[in-house]
């Protein structure tokens, strides 16, 4: 789980093997960039203030 | 009508663009790794003979690392091996070979990077669930019992570190309860692939890491949260709005929690971090 997965990744950078650091790396940062997405369409749903600039 | 459509157009604008840079981040992301990995000394061939034959006596020569190097395709140039790896995740979604464990990385990470989220989106799920609408409720009180009850709660949620309440709760579903703790899943699904019923296996055997990584967060959530209200409930447009004969938790949820739950809101992406500071977690549910 968790722990595993971290501690792959540590093996994986003192090993050089690209393939998997770079998979466990781009698997984390995709889920971080939908989370952050989220939380501007929410903010944009529940503050009036917050508007999209359509020019 | 005519708004409506500007709206709509923008929001897909936006919406595009965000894709676009979320493309470019992880491709720069995947860059990085790769490049950087390819800057440090020696590669994955060299280090796979020497974890071999290391404490053996056996000499390595160039001729055997070069011949792993070949059977691996490590001798291709980077850029070659770089592009192939990132043409196979956006054609296939596939990560390639994890060569320390001899699988695919997408059988490595799969399984784990699913539960993993599944635990740590739940327990993001819950925190928001009992934080707001609680938090709401203990600003707009009164009399101070509750709050003080909610308050010390929070503190412990927040003072208790996360391996301490894991293993009280470990010992009290072991000895108390006589429960089987070990594990994600029960005994019978163990190595079994993905299934509807391994899933609802899990999700029962999951409140504990749920609690573990949730508590702390809900606490937390949970005191923004009240602290806002308290703040917001005070202010001018509130009381317009009890004026105009508005009460309760319509009033609440339209006018002041709109505004106390944005920092919340806006931190979403803060409360995945379970999932990248892993190496730090607790891992007694490995």
């Amino acid at each position: 789980m968790l722990g595993e997965l971290g501690q792959e990744l540590l093996l994986a950078f003192l090993d050089a093997d690209q393939n998997t650091a770079a998979g466990i790396l781009v698997c984390v940062t995709t889920v971080i960039i939908a989370a952050n997405f989220l939380a501007d369409v929410l903010m944009a749903v529940l503050d009036p203030r917050v508007r999209l600039k359509g020019r | 009508m005519a708004s409506n459509a500007a709206t709509n157009e923008a929001f897909w604008r936006f919406l595009l663009g965000r894709l676009l840079i979320a493309a470019l981040t992880l491709l720069a992301v995947s860059f990085m790794i790769y490049g950087l990995i390819e800057l440090m000394p020696g590669d994955y061939a060299e280090r796979e003979l020497f974890r071999k034959y290391s404490g053996t006596g056996v000499t390595i020569t160039q001729t055997e690392i070069d011949q792993v190097r070949a059977q691996l395709g490590l001798d291709r140039p980077f850029l070659v091996r770089y592009g192939e790896w990132l043409w196979h995740v956006m054609t296939r979604f596939d990560f390639g070979p994890a060569f320390r464990v001899e699988t695919s990385v997408n059988a490595l990470i799969g399984d784990k990077f699913l539960y993993t989220f599944v635990l740590v989106l739940g327990a993001m799920v819950f925190s928001y669930l009992i934080a707001i609408p609680v938090g709401i409720w203990v600003a707009t009180r009164k009399s101070g019992w509750a709050d003080g009850v909610v308050t010390l709660i929070s503190y412990l949620g927040l003072a208790l570190p996360n391996f301490a309440i894991a293993l009280v709760l470990l010992m009290l579903n072991a000895f108390v309860f006589n429960l089987d703790v070990t594990g994600l899943v029960s005994q019978e699904f163990r190595g079994q692939p993905f299934s509807l019923a391994k899933f609802l296996d899990f999700l029962g055997h999951a409140y504990i890491p749920l609690l573990v990584l949730g508590w702390s967060t809900t606490a937390f959530q949970l005191q923004t949260m009240r602290g806002l209200m308290k703040d917001e409930m005070g202010k001018l447009y509130v009381t317009a709005a009890q004026a105009r004969g508005l009460s309760g938790w319509p009033m609440l949820i339209k006018y002041p929690a709109r505004h106390a739950v944005m920092p919340i809101v806006s931190t979403i992406g803060f409360d995945f971090s379970p999932l990248t500071n892993c190496p730090l977690s607790p891992r007694f549910w490995c």
